[in-house]
């Protein structure tokens, strides 16, 4: 270490040391301006102010490099620690900010943040900031005076000097003060450094130029002219040189300025950033509005100390300590150099070496380090890192052992409750009106009573092939879809007219004692009513192969409708395409030929045709009496901090319910879609709660209820502004407004993209784009599949879904076993530091 | 040295115009970026800070800057507060670099003719603290020890804060402004007298078997007394700069004051004014100082020829 310092400081120690031994045998009493001796040993020890200025400066370097690896607590993510509140055990009223304590060894400021932690984090942005302040402004100085000096009496001479006397004539603190403002203070370090340096260049030039004054008439210089070099040269290769030793000297009393300034500006309230407005609301008393500082600043913490200068004064005692240490630190670390200088010619053209390059270098890159790692960006990505896929896969688990969650079911309720459950826990306000975590829509449902049966028989009534329930098909109530117990043979009705045939053209039409099989999008939307007209005692409709395409309806979409189950009743059910193929096979048809109607054909009629096949069908469906509900949908609430963004509602929305239990038993876990959008959700809110996240926007997460159910309340719920009137923000005058709307589902397993939808806002898909880079994701934007499209809840907000690629899949396959952890993990991580950045930022 | 004074009057002249021209652009444009999305148009904004400055010299030069709404004090001419702000300013300032002088220049000489090495060292060690002292936090050890005495004793010693030309008003606050150009002045005048007593000439005089206080009074510290000067020029430049913090501290309503309130209400007029009678200030105590080496120093004198 000591070696090290001396060759920084002197390379030539080594050599002069023994020198020094022999010739000199004091080392203190020469005159200034004397020999020019060696450094010894004793010239660093007994030069007080030179090791008291070392000792600190290194302590602060130390600090800025580890002060936030020690500091306690982290304030980029820490909002509102303490809450007033009256605490029961010490039987009085608790209100930061606190005192000195164990827990606090300087106090806490007045959102119950710890002061050390401040101090520590505050040391980066304060001491960087002031650090390039000192860099410009020496070279600026430099550049300017050395100018001046070198074309005496000129004009750019004369010019350069009245610049000089304006600025020097106007109170630094008043003329860094108008710049800052001018140049906007919410730009942020950048307007600090461009206005503390375009006011403090001024003496540095002053003395350059003097400097350069005398050393131009020195006869090196004229030499150096008479041999032909040009002015840069001279300057660079000749009169730098000769100067560096004071530049250093002055480097280290001006950084010590510097900090002076930046406290007293800190102290009259102008510090980095501007802060931002935060409103406090305590129970019978107006609201309180408050600044809080961006970034952990010290010329923050003065200015927020200023509040309890006299009453509290622990508050402001650690920043005001903090600057006046530091100051001293450069100040007499400047004063030990010059006194060194002055001693001893401190060779200093070690500086201008090419080693002096490896130094540079690692300067520049340490810089880097720092400012990649200051800020809050870093801080955001470690609480994005803390989602624990452990916590979500819990949730998912106990989701999916809910028997379906279906909301007409005991499952749904019981989901309900456990999602409440949570969301208290996790320090989420009711987000319903009346203090209410749920949000109720009231619809109209059936259940079936009896497992609903489509089977293949044959004329004994023995089942050839028997298909399932919610995966084969499904049935419908609409029309006189209702109940019935029918066993018939199988007639195909095709049409091959242009239009739709008119009621009159049915005339023809038997269908008496007859099952009918029925082409979506090929037989007319209302055919089935014609149909039981005809004599029809069931009808089979084939549909797409989509998930939700053979999904049972048990809603009376509108209650007001009479639409429903309207007598006589016959079962009609959709069947999947795969389920038609595998009956008309036995038939020994396929689907094209019977819909071109080159099967035997053999009722016709006016654009229509029969086909009669020989297939005994066995239809069977037994549904509870209509009974009016209510579906609960939940919603935790988490108020913004920030006055000016906590009217911005980000809605982190996804669905709870399933398909639920059939009556014979069979359990559909819904667990991929979507017990893990739930478990996703909760995850992320308990990740904030205990991260202490502060967030500025207010963030609703909801989890709907009625996701199979042909109507739910989301659409209805988010376009009514009324819905949000209840939700109340520090400022009482503001009323929460959606912002954004975040979707999410089937995000527990799928292929290895991240799909966006094409549709959501385009600066919420870049958003995501480059968090999921930074994680190393691959994204699409685009819909893989048609439910994709379909789910999406659109509206006038800006809003975004997401999902794993390739991930729907049939209702009984998916069980817990198919969720990935580690895609959990990965989406967790991604949504989480999105989300952060979304909450915490005001520009996303 | 009429030649002298009229180029010197017109570097004022002309430096005051700039004062006025670049303070009104920098506050159009701070009031400017409290909009969401200031612009950033440097010629608009140069014209019409042109403009004003043009009306603001014409309207001064009629002796009516015209009046202003202050948060407290009402619709008043901006001339009777700069009149009343800048009394109550310079009179701290005036108290305080009086003080610093008188304490620092007897400090400083003592040091340098007591030549106790013990001495000297804490000396100039204090002064490096001396110097680093943030004025707020002084005023905040003052202000909390003053405190602790009122509270174990129940007598108030000073007022914590507030204007009033007696010592209980004034004591903390001219404390505070004359920390750092005490420690500055001791430092510069224990710097150069140590410097001259070295001197060939003082030697000699030694030597001619002159009284060592007839050698330290007409012949050092006679040549000591343009450095001293120009350190006093240096000091008069941080009790500016420290000036409106003093003043917010203890809420003395001097010009500094007056500035960080118009300042934060983007009262254009009234800081130009303010700033303006503060630069127009250190300007002629230098052009004072500068007159001054001309009588002390007869070199300076034959240079000028």
């Amino acid at each position: 270490m000591k070696k090290f310092f001396k060759w920084i400081l002197n390379p030539r120690t080594n050599v002069n040391e023994k020198l020094a031994a022999r010739t000199s045998t004091d080392g203190g009493g020469e005159a200034p301006g004397g020999s020019r001796g060696a450094l010894t040993w004793r010239d660093f020890l007994f030069n007080l102010p030179l090791m008291l200025g070392f000792i600190i400066v290194f302590g602060l370097f130390i600090m800025v490099l580890f002060g936030p690896l020690i500091a306690p607590q982290n304030p980029y993510i820490a909002g509102q620690h303490i809450v007033p509140h009256y605490d029961d055990e010490k039987g009085e009223f608790v209100r930061p900010p606190l005192e000195p304590s164990e827990e606090y060894p300087l106090g806490t400021d007045r959102w119950g943040t710890d002061l050390l932690s401040l101090l520590l984090h505050g040391a980066r942005n304060t001491l960087i900031a002031s650090t390039f302040i000192t860099m410009v402004r020496l070279i600026l100085g430099l550049t300017l005076g050395g100018y001046a000096g070198w074309n005496e009496g000129k004009t750019s001479d004369k010019l350069i000097m009245s610049l000089v006397g304006v600025i020097n004539s106007i109170p630094m603190l008043i003329s860094s003060m108008i710049i800052i403002f001018a140049l906007d203070i919410r730009r942020g370090l950048p307007v600090f450094i461009i206005a503390l340096s375009v006011i403090g260049w001024t003496e540095i030039a002053q003395y350059i130029r003097s400097e350069f004054l005398v050393l131009r008439k020195m006869p090196y210089i004229e030499g150096a002219h008479s041999l032909g070099a040009r002015g840069l040269h001279i300057a660079v290769r000749h009169v730098l040189p000769n100067i560096l030793p004071q530049l250093l000297v002055i480097s280290f009393l001006e950084m010590g300025a510097v900090l002076m300034l930046l406290g007293e500006l800190g102290f009259v309230g102008v510090y980095i950033g501007g802060g931002h407005q935060i409103g406090i609301t305590e129970m019978m008393a107006p609201t309180e509005i408050f600044t809080l500082a961006e970034v952990p600043e010290w010329g923050a913490m003065l200015a927020d100390g200023y509040v309890w200068l006299r009453s509290k004064p622990f508050v402001i005692i650690p920043p005001a300590v903090a600057f006046f240490v530091s100051i001293i630190g450069f100040t007499s670390l400047g004063e030990g150099l010059r006194r060194l200088v002055e001693k001893r010619a401190l060779n200093t053209a070690f500086l201008l070496k090419k080693r002096m390059l490896i130094v540079l270098g690692i300067i520049v890159f340490a810089t880097i380090f720092i400012l990649n790692n200051t800020g809050a960006a870093p801080w955001f990505s470690k609480v994005a890192q803390a989602f624990d896929s452990e916590i979500a896969l819990t949730h998912i688990e106990n989701l999916s052992e809910m028997q379906g969650r279906s909301v007409a079911q005991e499952g749904g309720t019981e989901a309900v409750a456990y999602i409440q459950k949570n969301f208290e826990e996790y320090g989420l306000m009711p987000g319903g009106k009346s203090l209410s975590y749920t949000y109720s829509l009231e619809t109209t449902l059936v259940q079936p009573i009896e497992q609903p049966i489509l089977a293949l028989v044959d004329e004994n009534g023995e089942i050839i092939e028997d298909y399932q329930h919610q995966l084969d098909f499904g049935y419908i109530i609409e029309g006189h879809g209702g109940n019935g117990d029918v066993e018939f043979p199988l007639t195909f009705v095709g049409f091959d007219g242009s239009e739709d045939p008119a009621w009159d053209a049915y005339e023809n039409l038997d269908l008496r004692d007859r099952i009918v099989l029925l082409e979506e999008g090929n037989a007319p939307k209302d055919f089935a009513t014609e149909a039981l007209l005809h004599g029809a005692r069931g009808i089979l409709w084939i549909v797409g192969d989509g998930r939700d395409d053979v999904r049972s309806q048990i809603q009376w979409a509108d209650a007001e409708e009479t639409q429903y189950q309207q007598t006589p009743t016959l079962p009609i059910f959709r069947v999947r395409p795969t389920v038609a193929v595998s009956m008309l096979e036995q038939a020994g048809v396929t689907r094209t030929s019977l819909l071109g109607g080159k099967a035997s054909v053999h009722q016709r009629g006016d654009g229509w045709f029969t086909s009669e096949l020989d297939l005994q069908i066995h239809q069977s469906l037994n549904l509870t009496e209509s009974k009016d509900v209510e579906v609960p949908s939940v919603l935790g609430y988490r108020i913004g901090s920030d006055l000016d963004l906590a009217d911005e509602l980000v809605v982190i929305f996804t669905t709870y319910d399933g398909l639920g239990i059939d009556p014979d038993g069979t359990v559909f876990p819904a667990t991929n879609h979507n017990a893990s959008g739930v478990g996703m959700m909760l995850e992320i809110a308990r990740l904030w709660e205990e991260q202490g996240l502060d967030t500025r926007r207010s963030v609703l997460f909801v989890a709907w209820g009625g996701s199979e159910l042909d109507k739910n309340g989301a659409q209805e719920f988010l376009e009514n502004h009324f819905n949000f009137r209840h939700l109340i923000t520090a400022n009482p005058n503001d009323r929460v407004e959606p912002a954004l709307i975040i979707q999410l589902d089937y995000i527990g397993a799928g292929g290895d993209d991240l799909l966006i939808h094409p549709d959501s806002a385009p600066e919420v898909i870049a958003l995501f784009e480059e968090t999921a880079e930074e994680f190393e994701l691959n994204t699409r934007v685009e819909t893989d599949s048609p439910e994709f499209s379909e789910d999406v809840v659109t509206r006038s907000v800006p809003w975004i879904s997401l999902r794993w690629a390739e991930a729907s899949v049939a209702p009984d396959e998916d069980v817990f076993a198919n969720i990935e952890k580690e895609k959990l993990q990965s989406f967790g991580e991604v949504l989480s530091l999105a989300l952060t950045k979304i909450v915490r930022e005001t520009d996303y | 040295m009429l030649s002298f004074l009229s180029k010197r009057i017109l570097f004022i002249t002309l430096v005051s115009i700039l004062i006025i021209f670049s303070i009104t652009l920098g506050m159009n444009m701070a009031s400017n970026s409290d909009v969401d999305e200031p612009s950033y148009d440097m010629v608009e904004y140069s014209q019409s800070a042109w403009k004003s400055t043009r009306s603001y010299i014409e309207a001064s030069l009629d002796g009516n800057v015209g009046t202003m709404t202050h948060e407290t004090l009402g619709v008043i001419p901006v001339w009777d507060l700069l009149k009343e702000s800048y009394i109550k300013s310079m009179g701290l300032l005036l108290v305080s670099l009086l003080l610093a002088s008188v304490l620092g220049l007897s400090l400083g000489a003592f040091a340098a003719l007591v030549k106790n090495d013990f001495i000297v060292h804490a000396l100039l060690l204090l002064t490096i603290l001396g110097i680093s002292v943030p004025s707020f936090f002084a005023g905040l050890l003052l202000q909390q020890a003053e405190l602790k005495y009122f509270q174990e004793t129940g007598e108030q010693l000073v007022k914590m804060a507030g204007f009033g030309w007696d010592i209980q008003h004034m004591l903390m606050p001219v404390l505070v402004l004359t920390a750092r150009p005490l420690a500055y002045l001791t430092r510069a005048s224990f710097l150069s007298l140590n410097r001259v007593l070295d001197e060939n000439y003082i030697r000699t005089a030694h030597s001619k078997g002159l009284r060592e206080r007839k050698v330290v009074w007409s012949h050092a510290l006679r040549n000591i007394a343009v450095p001293t000067l120009t350190a006093i020029g240096v000091s008069l430049r941080f009790s500016l700069s420290s000036l409106p913090v003093v003043e917010f501290f203890f809420a003395w309503e001097g010009i500094g004051f007056r500035l960080l309130e118009a300042i934060n209400a983007r009262q254009t007029m009234v800081v130009v004014t303010l700033a303006l009678s503060l630069g127009l200030t250190f300007l002629f105590i230098n052009l004072l100082l500068d007159i001054s080496y001309r009588l002390i120093d007869p070199r300076l004198r034959e240079d000028e020829a």
